[in-house]
């Protein structure tokens, strides 16, 4: 009888630890479904290695997006005023380019990080929902940047910054910072602390976490991605505008939960979703018009994964023990 | 439960697999079509390009013998058109200002036998602009037209790098080039830079204020784009220009993104400047009516003041005709839909191995101006069914069907652009 029960505990045990690894696996799963499909659909034409380049440098913006809110969506905040931050950060680091470019990628990121400090101490110390205090950050910004821009519709990038338009360093770059992120986010004090608040605020300030601290942090380092973001923007577009980073928020949200993210926060959120998400979004805009989807067919088929998407995510994760 | 759930996810990807089958089933042919495209022009050497482009000048002189010779099936268009693949941003939702360009583009397209690509730019952003080029030029494009010219203003030299790299004709509609700025000097120095075509922002807004005007209108509000969009400013100096002309007075505006995109919008700005100036007379909105038109005139309607305020607008609205019956609006231009279509016209002759010209091409793209209810059915009979020039016409735009054509034929198509001009060609003048 003891034996009995015992085997059937232990039964039970393997039986969730497979449930519980192919929730996680799901996300790679749908990756894997998408690059399959894409690449039998266009005859192979995804995965030539033009195609690779291209997907490979649509997605670097967004990893690093993700990966830099990651401590934010763990805590289960949100940032909607990246975008405004960005081409705020953008506009006036680019004049200050024209000064020196070398300061003017350091004021860039100073002045993104600094944003993403003060909304960290509004938020942490005067209590304001995150999402308000988001659009009226994202308000506040945007309506600053025409005459920051000089009334112009664009700022041209001075001629030596377009010599940082180097693929390999960019990609060094990211590298360090998903393995800092990596190990900071799992194995640090303050990654442990971010999803504990993002699963229960009140027994984490009961347990002794500085929330509001972390809060600041966490949105520091949103803002710190905002300043990388600008920058590499400007690179790349040779040019900094209102439109700069527009929307980017949202893509990053929906690219984190592609990816598997847990909006609600916790344990639910993990480094790995970042990567997966970026992949998945930018294969699947790439994969849509490779297969000559018309316009109107492609919003509907991104439509439909992302709720379904974040149905699967959210039932799942609660299914997980 | 827990095998349920593994039984549930196992059979979502035996289903997604089979759906991957009969998708790929249906599309073999296209996209195997697609690559073939793209490897040739891969495998291309200079050498086959100089033969490629004799054997080309060779068929256009066949051509000319032949057409001289058969005179009858050249006026019937008798010239063997190259397939190619061109790609297009996607003009956005259905409605009086994009569809009819969907429509023009589209029978272009089928009578010049190219296949169209959309490419979706989620975020109007300058990234998802760049993304959206690099994501048809791998889907083996051999040209691109690109929309929506404000939003892409400093980032042309990018996509001229982009498009000379993958040599991939390019072109741009709705976009001003200035001359002598990074973007002009980018545009005319690139290999593959076709044309652009631009509409005369000043003069459109210049025109809704004379509507007005005439009609002794003196304290007006504008409904506008958000500060800074190049197209806004300029509609802002014509709307000032005709404020100056006919002393008039503007009260308040209205830029918004947030209202000036949606019908319920429209309603909201306009009870609040009923509410805030009393003694307002005219409204001018200065772009995007198709989304705000509506909501602007139900708020006048509920309001009783459909007879005290006088309305004109930028781009065309689905119910401008009756409107314009009812007397509530006096004036609406728009139309300025073909650019994009002018651009197809440049870009097939060229594939065809008969350009119209060595230049780059910068040229007006005209407005219809509508101050009545019969211009309104005209447009309606003419512009919304597609049929701003017919296949005929478009056969004969192709030197390969039609070598007497030339650029100044071209030009002068669209320098006559107007309502009169398309009743004209419609009934054989």
């Amino acid at each position: 009888m003891e034996t009995n029960r015992n085997s059937n505990i232990i039964k039970l045990k393997q039986n969730l630890k497979y449930r519980n690894i192919l929730i996680d696996a799901f996300p790679l799963l749908g990756l894997i479904i998408i690059i399959l499909f894409f690449t039998i659909i266009t005859s192979g034409n995804l995965l030539t290695l033009n195609n690779l380049k291209i997907i490979l440098n649509q997605m670097f913006l967004y990893l690093i997006g993700g990966l830099g809110s990651v401590y934010l969506y763990a805590q289960g905040g949100i940032d909607v005023s990246m975008a405004s931050n960005i081409g705020f950060s953008a506009i006036l680091g680019v004049r200050i380019m024209y000064q020196h470019v070398g300061i003017g990628i350091i004021a860039t990121l100073l002045i993104g990080s600094s944003i993403g400090l003060l909304m960290g101490i509004i938020y942490a110390y005067a209590g304001i929902p995150v999402f308000i205090q988001g659009l009226a950050m994202d308000f506040l910004l945007k309506g600053t940047l025409y005459p920051l821009s000089g009334f112009k519709a664009s700022i041209p990038v001075p001629d030596r910054l377009l010599k940082f338009d180097n693929k390999y360093f960019a990609w060094i770059f990211l590298l360090i910072i998903f393995i800092f992120i990596f190990f900071t986010y799992n194995f640090s004090r303050f990654g442990k602390e971010c999803r504990s608040i993002g699963a229960g605020e009140i027994a984490s300030i009961q347990s002794g976490i500085k929330v509001k601290k972390n809060k600041v942090l966490a949105f520091f380092i949103s803002g710190l991605t905002c300043g990388i973001v600008a920058v590499y923007t400007l690179i790349r577009t040779g040019s900094a505008s209102q439109s700069t980073g527009l929307g980017f928020n949202f893509n990053v949200m929906l690219s984190l939960v592609l990816g598997g993210c847990v909006l609600g926060g916790g344990n639910g959120v993990k480094v790995r979703n970042a990567v997966i998400g970026a992949v998945t979004f930018v294969v699947l805009q790439n994969g849509l018009v490779l297969c000559g989807a018309s316009a109107r067919a492609q919003d509907i088929v991104k439509g439909i994964l992302f709720v379904l998407m974040i149905v699967f995510t959210s039932k799942m994760y609660e299914r997980k023990v | 439960m827990k095998k349920s759930l593994l039984t549930k996810i196992v059979a979502l990807l035996l289903l997604s697999i089979m759906v991957l089958g009969i998708a790929a089933c249906g599309s073999s042919k296209k996209t195997e079509d697609a690559k073939d495209t793209k490897e040739e022009k891969a495998e291309k050497t200079e050498k086959e390009k100089v033969e490629e482009e004799k054997v080309e000048e060779e068929k256009v002189e066949d051509n000319k013998d032949s057409i001289s010779e058969k005179e009858d099936d050249s006026s019937n268009g008798s010239g063997e058109l190259k397939a190619f693949k061109l790609g297009m941003m996607d003009p956005g939702a259905w409605n009086a200002t994009s569809g009819p360009l969907y429509a023009q583009m589209e029978l272009a397209a089928e009578t010049l036998n190219v296949e169209l690509v959309y490419a979706g730019y989620d975020t109007n952003s300058a990234e998802g602009h760049i993304a959206a080029v690099q994501n048809l030029i791998s889907s083996g494009v051999d040209a691109i037209i690109l929309l929506n010219g404000p939003l892409i203003h400093g980032i042309i030299p990018q996509i001229a790098e982009i498009c000379d790299e993958a040599e991939v004709y390019w072109s741009l509609s709705w976009t001003k080039l200035i001359e002598g700025n990074n973007d002009y000097n980018a545009a005319v120095n690139s290999d593959y830079f076709v044309s652009t075509t631009y509409e005369n922002d000043v003069y459109s807004a210049n025109w809704c204020t004379s509507i007005l005007g005439e009609k002794g209108v003196k304290n007006i509000a504008e409904i506008g784009f958000e500060a800074g969009n190049a197209t806004g400013d300029m509609r802002d100096q014509g709307i000032q220009e005709g404020l100056e002309e006919y002393d008039m007075i503007l009260l308040g505006e209205e830029r918004d993104i947030t209202l000036t995109m949606s019908s319920d919008g429209g309603k909201t700005i306009m009870e609040r400047f009923i509410n805030s100036y009393p003694e307002m007379d005219g409204l001018i909105i200065a772009g995007m009516s198709q989304f705000v038109l509506s909501g602007v005139v139900s708020a006048m309607e509920a309001n009783g003041v459909e007879d005290k305020i006088s309305l004109s607008c930028i781009d065309f609205h689905e119910f401008q005709t009756d409107y314009l019956k009812s007397g509530i609006l006096d004036g609406i231009i728009g139309g300025h839909v073909v650019g994009p279509f002018y651009s197809l016209i440049l870009i097939a002759n060229i594939m065809n191995g008969t350009p119209l010209t060595e230049d780059k091409v910068i040229v007006e793209d005209k407005f219809i101006e509508l101050s009545s209810h019969e211009d309104a059915l005209i447009w309606d009979e003419y512009g919304n069914t597609g049929n701003i020039y017919s296949s005929d016409e478009i056969e004969q735009m192709m030197v390969v069907n039609n070598p007497d054509y030339t650029i100044d034929d071209f030009m002068k198509m669209i320098e006559d652009y107007s309502l009169e001009d398309i009743v004209s060609r419609a009934e054989g003048n």
